[in-house]
Parts: structure tokens; sequence; C-alpha cells
């Protein structure tokens, strides 16, 4: 029978803790409990019996830690854990469910640890096949701490079993996964995965799970599960205790199941005596009627947008359209460039990034790919992805750590049966735009009628109202008198309707002088009307107004904090000036009336760290001078006088570094003048730099980084954890002169050292320097390298040695 | 969680000497993003401790180390000590480390100041918490200062249940993540004996830029 068919007609009763009571039956601290499956099997099989015993409908499997890093041979360990619940359960005379359990892999996935998303999905894939193979009836995703190796996980029982998925997760007291989800974005991407049942286990007790387990109930639309610890931990001499006891813990879970729990049972500290209990009092209770929770959510790895409440901005900055440099940093895959915008929006206010990275002479599905994992490595926000190629929304979508907004589909059956299945699969937000075959309707009701058949054949594919948000269509001002009225019309009718709603604002003003008057007015009318998100250049100033204002007036900015913070010290305190992270001149475009600080010598502004002054008295430069001499006259003895200052310890580490970044402002200045007369310029030699396997700190392999490169040198930048076969890779390829490593630990300096011994045997032209916080001039010697660099100016002056003297 | 701006200059390699205006400016910002960013969390455990000359054994652990035992002297437990102050510092530097390298060297170097004060912040709430059983805690110790291995850094991860209980993984290359984390063990005695030998003054590496 499939568990499945039960859900909802009584409550399913989880068993509890199974790795304390394998300790009291000798289980050592250290050892591996899923080893007993195969070499102690009699005790599992009695803890298995005991709760089948006490009424629990569904048995974990001793298979929680079974994976692939812990185990070589974790197919027969599965196999054995599976069977020896089927024994306990048969022993027991009743009938009870197998779960394959499945739990963390105890490493942190990428970009803030060391293990990549796809492996991640093979390692529980592997173990879902044995699952499978040893018959489990269902599956149990629980114990997670970080969404992502979540979503890795739920992919990989989606795709290598048909079986009931059941996924729960750890919340802290303070309500959130240990990576920074919120319940509400829990349930969100959970439910776009399309598990079976959600809920949360461990961590808790039954007692402070509760106001958590309401913020899940308030939001998910889907079964729900609670398997609480029995109380908070509690140390005990060298143990560790919890103290509710079954009666009590029975008690509490009573009301946990009043609240909405379709499944209930227990985790750390829990026996068989509690799961006996908490079946005695709650049997016979009666499973609440599941309702549509009406919360149109978006989420990233730690936060949840939701639209239908304050209107919500999405950055349209992300994208090539109209934009020479955006196109040529696609062209060049210039990642830093495209980030920057991401930044720049986000310090602006932005809730969401639409991400477009759609160029015909690039590959989009690997650009979307890469850009979608940068951005995400950099920054919280949740992403809105905007491609009409299905492939790249897919390999975004797969690798997206959260739940996406995806735009678009509209109207045109074709294009809906492309993009539907793929939500159905990986769950995501869709905007519909309200066109189809015939065209854009000249009214309200003819958009409304396509927004229909989106809602509809999306139904098809279980993928519900409130995950769709039609885009009424901004039509031009200058081409039709009706424009605004239609489309205004058609988002109050929607939001009338219940539904949501999305606007690309500026496209209003096509073709009208003064565009940003016309494009304010008309995102505050469309708020208006009911407008749920508006895709729109958060950077200007006059659009972020004609937001605050709205939610102020409109009553979603309680008691008008958030605009008295940022307009009360406004007027004279432009915000662009403040920061010395402050977006490069080199991407502002628009210029700026020159101030006093701007007559500054070249010389002056990069020994002061001044970015957009270098960059100017750069230019200034050029138009007299050759570039060349630019160059050799002005920016390298700046960055000597630096660089020497730095030496004697009369400046320091972060004044080096903001030369160093006015120095490229200066650079880029000259790049740009340079690819305007058509020539290119000339770089010096190419250097290899990396921080070694198993590290993955690279701050100091970046500071190396950008110093080299203000002299000229062509770096190859290979970044951090990097083997050592890539580096010898990469050298070979090149025939690189030099190389740099980096390395922080002691336990990373053998990989620096077998990286050493590699390049000897296959690159024996090629000098190797290195540095890093454990390096000393001995271990340098010790190792084999050429030079220890003990700062990164000493890289800088070993490579000028090696590098300037050959030519 | 206090950032003590000194030990931040410090890591930057200021040595004696203070920032100017600009980089106190930066160093400020960077603290504000850093105190928002941080989900300090911390956990402990007490263990009773057995020291054989170099030999110490506490929690099911085997340590051999001359430099802590000498710490441990007169200690009859031990607490292990793990704190972190979460992903979003790593963010933080992620982002400015492709983006402003002077940004995301401040930004290490605040965020370093950081743990240590909130581990500070955690060890005084502990000796609070002991004084009513008249216990002292011993500065803390940890994996790498001294002759304490590196190599123990996963047994005091497992101990404490550190992935599950507080975010804080082990790379292969033994290296903690999130980067700002600590653990340690902290020696509990009944008398007030403090052992000084701590951090810099406890490490072999003396030509470090960094040494106090």
């Amino acid at each position: 029978m499939d568990i499945r068919d039960e859900f909802g007609k009584r409550i399913l009763f989880f068993d509890g803790g199974m790795g304390s009571l394998l300790q009291e039956r000798g289980l050592k601290a250290g050892e591996l409990p899923e080893q007993w499956n195969l070499d102690n099997p009699q005790p599992v099989i009695d803890i298995h019996r005991a709760y089948a015993e006490a009424g629990a409908d569904i048995i974990l499997a001793n298979t929680f830690g079974a994976n692939r890093f812990k185990f070589d041979n974790s197919d027969e360990i599965i196999r054995a854990g599976i069977e020896n619940a089927r024994k306990g359960i048969m022993l027991s005379g009743r009938n009870a469910y197998v779960a394959l359990d499945i739990g963390p892999t105890g490493k942190l996935l990428k970009p803030m640890g060391t293990l990549d998303f796809e492996e991640a999905v093979s390692v529980f894939a592997d173990i879902v096949k044995s699952g499978v193979k040893a018959g489990a009836d269902l599956i149990l995703i629980e114990t997670m701490s970080d969404t992502y190796e979540l979503k890795a996980a739920v992919l990989a029982a989606k795709e290598n079993s048909g079986l009931p998925v059941i996924a729960t997760v750890i919340f802290g007291e303070n309500g959130k996964m240990l990576t920074g989800a919120s319940p509400e974005a829990v349930a969100a991407m959970l439910e776009g995965l399309r598990v079976d049942a959600l809920g949360m286990n461990c961590g808790l007790g039954p007692k402070q799970m509760k106001p958590v387990f309401a913020r899940l109930s308030e939001y998910a639309s889907i079964p729900l599960v609670i398997n609480p610890n029995a109380g908070l931990p509690r140390a005990e001499g060298d143990k560790t205790v919890y103290d509710v006891g079954p009666d009590e813990f029975a008690a509490d879970m009573e009301e946990l199941i009043g609240m909405g729990a379709w499944f209930a049972g227990g985790c750390c500290g829990t026996t068989p005596e509690h799961i006996k209990a908490l079946v005695n009092r709650c049997g016979g209770m009666k499973p609440l009627p599941l309702t549509e929770k009406d919360h149109t959510i978006v989420t990233s790895y730690s936060r949840a947008v939701e639209l239908g409440g304050a209107p919500v901005i999405i950055g349209e900055r992300i994208n090539p359209t109209g934009k020479s440099k955006f196109k040529q940093a696609l062209r060049d895959g210039n990642m830093e460039y495209i980030l920057e915008e991401g930044v720049k929006q986000s310090d602006s206010g932005a809730h969401i990034l639409d991400v477009n990275v759609g160029l015909p002479e690039i590959d989009e599905p690997e650009m979307m790919r890469r850009t979608v994992y940068e951005l995400q490595s950099i920054l919280p926000l949740p992403l809105q992805l905007d491609t009409t190629d299905a492939q790249a929304m897919e390999k975004a979508m797969r690798i997206y750590n959260g739940k996406p907004m995806i735009n678009s589909v509209n109207g045109k059956q074709s294009v809906m049966r492309e993009i539907f299945p793929l939500v159905q699969k990986y769950g995501g937000v869709v905007v519909g735009l309200a066109l189809d075959e015939d065209g854009i309707p000249a009214t309200a009701k003819g958009r409304l009628e396509i927004a229909r058949k989106i809602y509809d054949t999306a139904a098809e594919y279980g993928i519900k109202p409130k995950d769709i948000v039609i885009d009424a269509l901004t039509m031009t001002m200058s081409t039709d008198n009706d424009s605004a009225n239609v489309t205004l019309d058609t988002v109050r009718r929607l939001k009338e309707n219940g539904g949501r709603t999305v606007l690309g604002v500026s496209n209003i003003s096509f073709g009208l002088p003064q565009r940003e008057l016309i494009n304010s007015a008309f995102f505050t009318m469309a708020m208006q009307a009911g407008l749920s998100a508006g895709i729109i250049n958060p950077n200007s100033a006059a659009m972020r107004q004609a937001y605050d204002v709205f939610c102020v007036l409109g009553g979603f900015d309680s008691q008008c904090m958030s605009y008295i913070e940022r307009y009360a010290s406004a007027p004279d305190a432009p915000k662009a000036q403040a920061a010395p992270s402050a977006p490069s001149v080199s991407r502002s475009g628009t210029p700026s009336a020159p101030s006093p600080s701007s007559q500054l010598s070249l010389t002056d502004s990069i020994v002061k760290g001044l970015k957009e002054q270098a960059y100017r008295a750069t230019q200034a430069l050029l138009a007299e001078k050759e570039p060349m001499d630019v160059i050799n006259g002005e920016l390298v003895p700046a960055l000597d006088i630096v660089g020497k200052g730095f030496e004697k310890g009369t400046l320091f580490l972060p004044q080096l570094l903001m030369s160093a970044e006015a120095a490229k402002a200066g650079f880029d200045a000259i790049k740009e003048y340079v690819s305007r007369q058509g020539t290119s310029q000339q770089k010096k030699a190419a250097i290899v730099i990396a921080t070694v396997k198993g590290d993955i700190h690279d701050i100091g392999k970046n500071i190396v980084k950008v110093l080299l490169e203000n002299y000229g040198y062509d770096v190859i930048d290979l970044g951090k954890d990097v083997s050592p076969e890539t580096v010898v890779e990469t050298v070979v390829k090149t025939h690189a002169p030099l190389v740099g490593l980096s390395a922080l630990m002691t336990t990373t300096v053998v990989n620096m050292e077998e990286t050493i011994k590699q390049l000897r045997e296959s690159c024996p032209w090629c000098k190797i320097m290195v540095g890093g916080a454990v390096l000393t001039q001995e271990y340098a010697d010790m190792i084999g390298a050429d030079f220890y660099g003990k700062d990164a100016m000493q890289s800088v002056y070993y490579a000028e040695k090696l590098l300037n003297t050959e030519k | 969680m206090l950032i003590d701006f000194k030990e931040a200059a410090r890591y930057l390699g200021y040595r004696q000497n203070e920032p100017d205006a600009t980089v106190l400016e930066l160093m400020e910002e960077c603290a504000d993003a850093v105190q928002k960013e941080s989900e300090p969390r911390h956990i402990y455990r007490r263990f009773t401790l057995e020291v054989n000359g170099n030999v110490i054994k506490a929690g099911g652990l085997e340590m051999t180390s001359r430099n802590l035992s000498r710490n441990l002297t007169g200690c009859g437990e031990i607490i292990f000590f793990a704190a972190t102050l979460g992903n979003g510092p790593d963010m933080l530097m992620n982002r400015y480390s492709r983006l402003s390298i002077s940004k995301a060297a401040v930004l290490q170097a605040v965020a370093a100041a950081a743990i240590e004060g909130y581990c500070n912040e955690c060890q005084r709430n502990i000796e609070e918490s002991l004084d009513a059983e008249n216990i002292y805690v011993r500065p803390r110790f940890s994996p790498g200062y001294g002759d304490l291995p590196l190599t123990l850094q996963p047994d005091f991860l497992r101990i404490l249940d550190a992935p599950k209980t507080v975010g804080i993984y082990l790379s292969e290359g033994g290296v903690m993540l999130p980067e700002k984390s600590v653990t340690a063990v902290m020696g509990l005695s009944r008398e007030n004996s403090r052992c000084h030998i701590d951090g810099c003054e406890a490490c072999p590496k003396t030509d470090c830029a960094y040494r106090r």
C-alpha cells in the first residue's frame, strides 16, 4: 500500500531517536552508527521493533549518514538498514512503513563550502537508488540545515525514485535555519519541488517548536511533519541528556497536531516510551483539513520576498539590451561587471534582481548558469531568471538556491508547454505576459482573457494561481494615447480578482524626453492600481522616490520609518560619494561637474587612493600624452611610491590596496582610450596564481592579483581550492614563466608542496613563488619554492626582477 | 558583539600605528556590515579532564601537547567550545574580494576582530555561569596554538556536533567554514591561578607581522 493513500485519514506516527539508544547499547563516540547494520544488527533490529510495538507507523531505517563520503559500501549498509527495519517491524507483529532515512552529507556546499551542487545531487542519488533497490516505502530527508543541500537531496530523490518524499529541516529558536532560511522560505521552496510533506525536526523540543511550526503552517499548503527532540539538550557529567519525559512530550505534541501536523514523531532524546505515550494520547486525533495558503513567495537561500502586499522592486539592470558595455562584458566573460550591476541595485534597495544575459554570439545556457551561481555567491537577493532559451532556463533553475521568479511565459501554447514542466519540477513563481499568438490585445478585457488561459494551462501542471504573476504589459505612450489606461485597467482588474501583477515600467516613456518624469509617475499610478511588482531601475532616484513615497502614503511603511531613514539627511548627503567601494567611474557614464579635488595630479590621486580622480586625471593626460608615456611616466612611478611607503612602514595594507584600485581606474581609462583607437595594449608575461587545494580563503591571493595586474602582468587566476593537476595543466598550456601559490593553513601546505613537485616535473621552466599566513622562508625552502613573498609587494618585486630583466 | 578596532588594525599590519581617517571610515563601514550580516552562535560542552604529563584525556579524546597541558595545570574539567559568525561575513568577503579588494581586506580584519570579540563575550558568560560553583576558567586554547595540532579540529567539531549545532564544517584541507569560526578548549579549575600563555605568546612564529 502506498502511504500517500493514508495521508490525512489519520495521524501517521514516526519513530524516535536512534543514536542515543545505540550508544546505550555500546556504540562508541565517533563510531558510525550505520556500520552496525552489518556488524551488529541485533540491537538495531531491537530498537526498530520497540518503536513498531510502541505504535510507530513509519520506521526510519538506520541509514541517516550512509553516504559515499562515509562508507565505501554504502549500498550494502543501506540494504542491510532497510532489511533490519523490516525485521524489526515483522517481529513486532504490526504493520509499518520503512523509510529510507537521508541526513546531510556533512559537507558544506559551494559557494560557502567546497561541495559542488551536482556532486551533492549525485551523492544523494546513490543513496536513493540503493534505498529503492532495497525496497524502502518512502524517503525521509531530514535534519537539513542548508536549503541548497536540501534541494540537492529532494532532486535526487525525485529523479531516482517514484517513492513519496518527505523533507524536514532544523530551525533554531530564532525561527531560522542555520543558513538563514525562514519557515516561509522553506515551505515555498519545498512545495515548489513538490515534496509530499514537509516539516521540522531536531534542534528544538516540542515547546520551542510551537511558534516556528505556527509560522510553517501559516504558509504551507501541503501536509506537515513535526519530529522534535525530547526538549533542549543539557549536559550531565560527560553526557548529553534531554529532560522532556514521555507524558509531557505527548501533551505538547497534542497541541502541535492540533495546529495542523499530519505526521508526528521524535528525534534526539526520544525513546519508544515517548512514541508510545504520543500514540496513546494522539492516535485518535483527526488531521486538520489542508487549506490553500494564498502567499506568492520568491526565495533565495536566506530571504523570502512576498508579492501581493507592499509593492516589490525588481531590479532591471542585469540585461544587455541597449548597453554596449554590458554586451562587451558578456563577450569577455567579465563577471565582475555583472556582479557590480547586482551589488549596485542591491545597495539601492532592490528586492529581487532580474537576470538576463542573452546575446546571440555567446553560450547563453552556460552564461546564465554561471551568472546565477556567481550572483547567489555574493548577494542574498532572490533572482528573476529572464531568458527565452529553455535550456538556459533549466540550467539556471536547477542550480538556483531557493524558489526563483521565472521570466517568462505568455499565452502562446508552445512557450507554456516548454516552461511549465520546468516549473513543475523545480518550482518557481512564473511571470505570464498578457500576449499570445495573435499579439498584444489592445484592451484590458483581451489581456485578462490571455491571463485566464495562462492560469488554466498552468493548472494542468499543478501550478497554482498564487505562483503566477501576470505582466499586464506596458506599451509606449508615444504611439497610443490609451496605453497607460489599458495597462492600469488590466492591473486593477487582475488585482480585484486576487491576481498578482508585474510591469516593466520604463517602456511607457519610450521616445519621449525626460523619461524619468513619465516613468516615476506611471510607476506611482500602477502601484495605486494594485501592482505587485515593478521591474525598474532602482538606481534611479526618481523611481526610488516614487516608490518610497507610495509606500508611505499607501500605508506600507510602518510609522514612515523607512522613509525617515532614507530621506531625513538626504539633501545634503549625496550617497554615492561616501563609500570607497562606490561603483567605479569607468561605468558610471554620466559626466559630473569637476569638483576641486579633480584637479589632483594622477600621482597624487593614486597615492591618496582616489579612484574617480585617478580615472579623470588619466583621461586628461591622455589628451596630451601617449598611453605608454602615461603608464611609464605616471602610473607606475605612483605605484612605486606607494609600494616603497608600504615597505618602509609609513603606509599600510588598506592604503596600498586603495592606491592599487585607483591605479586600476587609471588603467581602465587607458584601456578604453586604446580600444577607441583600435589598437590593443601589450601585456607583460603571464603569471598563474592559485590558492592551493583544500584552502578556500583567497583574499591574500586576490591582493597579489590586483597588484600584479597593475604592473601589467597577464594574471591567470585559477581561484581557490585548486588541485595540483589544474595548476600544472594551466602552466603547460600557457607556458607561464611564473606561478604564485597561496596557502593559509599548515594542513594545506602539503598540497602546496605537492603542487610544486608536480610543477617541477612537468614545467621545469617555471619559477614558483609562495605566500600566505602560515608560510615562512624556512617553510618555503623546505617545500622547494623559488621565492617566499612575505607580503604582496614582495611578489611584485620578484616578478619584476625575474621577468623584466629576462626581456 | 564588540569589535576592537585596534585588534583589526593589527590584523591589517598597522602594528603600533593608527589608521588614517579614510581607513578608519572604511573600517567603520565594514564593521557595520559585519554586525549586520553576522549571526553569531556558539556551543560548548563540559567534560572531566585527566592530564598525565603531556597527555590530555577528555571527552573520549586523547591529545598530546606540552603547551596545553601546562595551560591546564590544576584543572579537573575542561570545556570544548566552538563559535562562529555564520555565513554572512563570508558572503560579504566573497562580494568585495571580487569588486573592491581594499574593502575585502578590511572586512576580513574587522570580521576577525569580531569573532574574537564574540568569543570573549561567550567566555565571560561562561565564567559568570560558573561563578556560583567557585570554578575559574582558563584562557581559550585552540588547535594550532603552540604544539596543539590542527589535526584535532575534526574531533573538536565532532564532540560538539558542530555542523548541526552551530553550522561549522571542515573542508578537506582542514579549514573551518564559515571562515570566521573558532574552536577552543578552556580549562576549569578551583584555583584562581590564571595561566597566561595565550594567543600570540604561545605561538612559535616569532617573526609574524601580526604578533602582539
